[in-house]
């Protein structure tokens, strides 16, 4: 969907874009705690068309960021992701629950002493650890993310964040685990 | 902070998913508390008679490669068509075996008259082979497949037979299979790949066929002329490639070579391989046990999928005779040859996936509530989806690479 080149592009120009801007909050952790939304355009498993694939996900994990150069940032971190799933496929409905393990890696750039934004991939596991074979050609998804943080406590922020898988995944990885998320959340910084 | 990695550890190690679903009635429709010649279904049932408490013993002790006697009865339409065939019974397979739904290997006790069609009746018979007279059959639970599809093999299988390679093959088609008239799986009733099994598809004597296999990089002697399997090994550590064309069947192994690595069957070649020889005729290969294609390494190219860590015969062969430019030219033109047919295009095999899926799909549901594995329709549905879909990208990257090789040429 997204060639290098493209990503080498998008990452220049928010290299470009953070030698602007004022500071806030600087080589810290924190703890963000998302609950979101995922959804599928149309898939179809063995030529038959699924329907209502969606689900909700609830994500949080540890996130450390470090300045790199004036505004500009790095953000990365561990997180757990919980996906609750549901569908319907030609002759049977189902649910899904999921888990499974995410490691962001994001450049940012701090707008103002309330606001910053931040994009990059995060990689994820597509297959339980314990069941499958590491080597496995879709054993890892590749999100691509947006995200935009608001501070509006001392400490504490809230965020709201988009993301994408970019690897064009076979469609039945999607049934469990949604292309599309949009969601929102709190977190607090130490 | 600490409470959370510890957290963030524990997803690691109990990530997974778990899928819970409402089938539609459709699933119900197939009752096997019935009659076994009243069970409706286009499969055919293997009922087999047997003493349970051997057959407990034997599946108890799976590693002691026990055998016993039992009979062996197989339904098609709702119709007895084999009616207590003598049978020895032992289980196989190799790191299968540790599966709850075991393979089972079946030998009658003389040669069965299939001329009817009535023991195993593919859809698609390749011309040099025969099916009239079979010794030996297996009831396979699809290997390492057993927990995703059921349908690797046989699919890739009838893949080799419809795109008409010269190769040899195993045949096969689902069955029910029952004990004592209790359900016991769905398994692939399957010709077999060894002496016998060969011996059947070309309708000569056992004693006619000279052939050695490959498990783990060791080459086994199973039957037959051992100097002469001896010889070909000394040509290959050689590379007396005269003496090696002179042994081998070049068409055979070149389209044997081309369809394995075209399904990058990881499995392969440092196990899974038999080869034979007919008198003494050139030795060839077979296909059979296809159950870890296109999973792992789909860009990979052939060479490199031959080329093993693993030191074996068939990548020492292949490389030896590999040295000769015209044999170079031979395999990759023969590669673009077969492409350009459009026997091995997704389309093809997504129909033979679709073919297959839609024969069982009833029964999967049956099988899923009796051993979780997969552990929902759902799921199967994934992993068959993934079968079509990884063919898909596999034939695309191959199809680059072979036409680049033979640009080079």
């Amino acid at each position: 969907m997204f060639s290098k080149s493209y990503l080498k592009n998008y990452f220049l120009f928010i290299f470009f874009l953070s030698s602007f801007g004022k500071s806030w909050g600087q080589n810290n952790f924190s703890i963000p705690l998302k609950i979101g939304y995922g959804f599928n355009s149309s898939i179809s498993l063995n030529e038959d068309e699924t329907s209502n694939v969606n689900g909700i996900i609830i994500q949080s994990g540890l996130e450390y960021e470090f300045k790199i150069y004036k505004n500009l940032f790095a953000e990365t971190g561990l997180a757990g992701r919980a996906i609750l799933a549901s569908g319907k496929t030609e002759n049977s409905s189902y649910k899904a629950k999921t888990l499974r393990l995410r490691l962001p890696v994001k450049l940012g750039w701090t707008i103002s002493e309330k606001w910053k934004v931040a994009s990059g991939i995060a990689i994820q596991n597509n297959k339980d650890f314990i069941t499958i074979d590491l080597r496995e050609k879709y054993f890892w998804r590749y999100d691509l993310l947006f995200e935009g943080k608001y501070n509006w406590v001392k400490n504490w922020f809230g965020v709201a964040s988009i993301n994408y898988e970019l690897r064009n995944l076979p469609n039945a990885y999607f049934i469990n685990d949604p292309r599309f998320v949009i969601s929102l959340g709190v977190g607090r910084e130490f | 902070m600490k409470k959370t990695i510890y957290i963030l550890l524990l997803i690691i190690i109990g990530s997974c998913s778990t899928f819970e679903e409402n089938l539609d009635d459709s699933f119900f429709d197939l009752n096997l508390d019935v009659p076994l010649d009243e069970i409706a279904t286009d499969l055919p049932i293997v009922n087999i008679e047997v003493d349970q408490n051997d057959f407990d013993r034997m599946i108890e002790n799976f590693e002691d490669e026990i055998e016993i006697e039992a009979h062996f009865n197989l339904y098609r339409n709702q119709e007895l068509q084999i009616n207590q065939e003598l049978i020895e019974l032992e289980i196989k397979g190799n790191y299968s075996k540790n599966f709850p739904l075991k393979s089972l290997g079946i030998k009658f006790e003389d040669r069965f008259d299939n001329r009817n069609r009535k023991l195993i009746a593919p859809d698609h018979i390749l011309p040099q082979h025969s099916l009239d007279f079979i010794k030996a059959i297996r009831l396979r639970n699809s290997g390492n497949d057993f927990k995703q599809t059921m349908l690797k093999d046989l699919s890739y299988s009838q893949l080799a037979i419809q795109a008409d390679l010269d190769v040899d093959v195993a045949y096969g088609e689902a069955s029910l299979v029952f004990i004592n008239e209790k359900f016991y799986g769905l398994l692939n009733l399957r010709t077999e790949a060894n002496a016998n099994g060969m011996a059947g598809l070309y309708d000569v004597k056992k004693g006619d066929i000279t052939l050695a296999k490959l498990v783990t990089g060791k080459l086994l002697k199973k039957n037959g002329d051992f100097p002469r399997i001896d010889a070909l090994v000394s040509a290959v550590g050689n590379k007396d490639i005269a003496f090696l064309q002179g042994e081998i069947d070049i068409d055979n192994f070149i389209d044997y070579m081309i369809f394995q690595t075209f399904i990058t069957n990881v499995d392969w070649p440092h196990t899974n391989v038999r080869f034979y020889a007919i008198k003494n005729s050139k030795f060839r290969f077979v296909l059979y046990d296809l159950d870890v294609a296109n999973w792992i390494k789909l860009e990979e190219g052939s060479l490199e999928l031959i080329d093993k860590k693993i030191p074996n015969f068939v990548s020492k062969l292949f490389f030896a005779l590999y040295e000769d430019v015209l044999f170079q030219k031979q395999f990759w033109n023969r590669y673009q040859e077969i492409l350009e047919t459009g026997n091995l295009d997704e389309e093809v095999f997504e129909k033979i996936v679709h073919h297959n899926l839609e024969k069982i799909e009833l029964v999967m549901a049956l099988q899923i509530e009796k051993y979780s594995f997969p552990e929902s329709m759902v799921e199967w549905y994934l992993e068959t989806d993934l079968l079509s879909s990884m063919f898909k990208r596999r034939a695309t990257t191959i199809e680059s690479i072979v036409e680049k090789k033979n640009v080079e040429f």
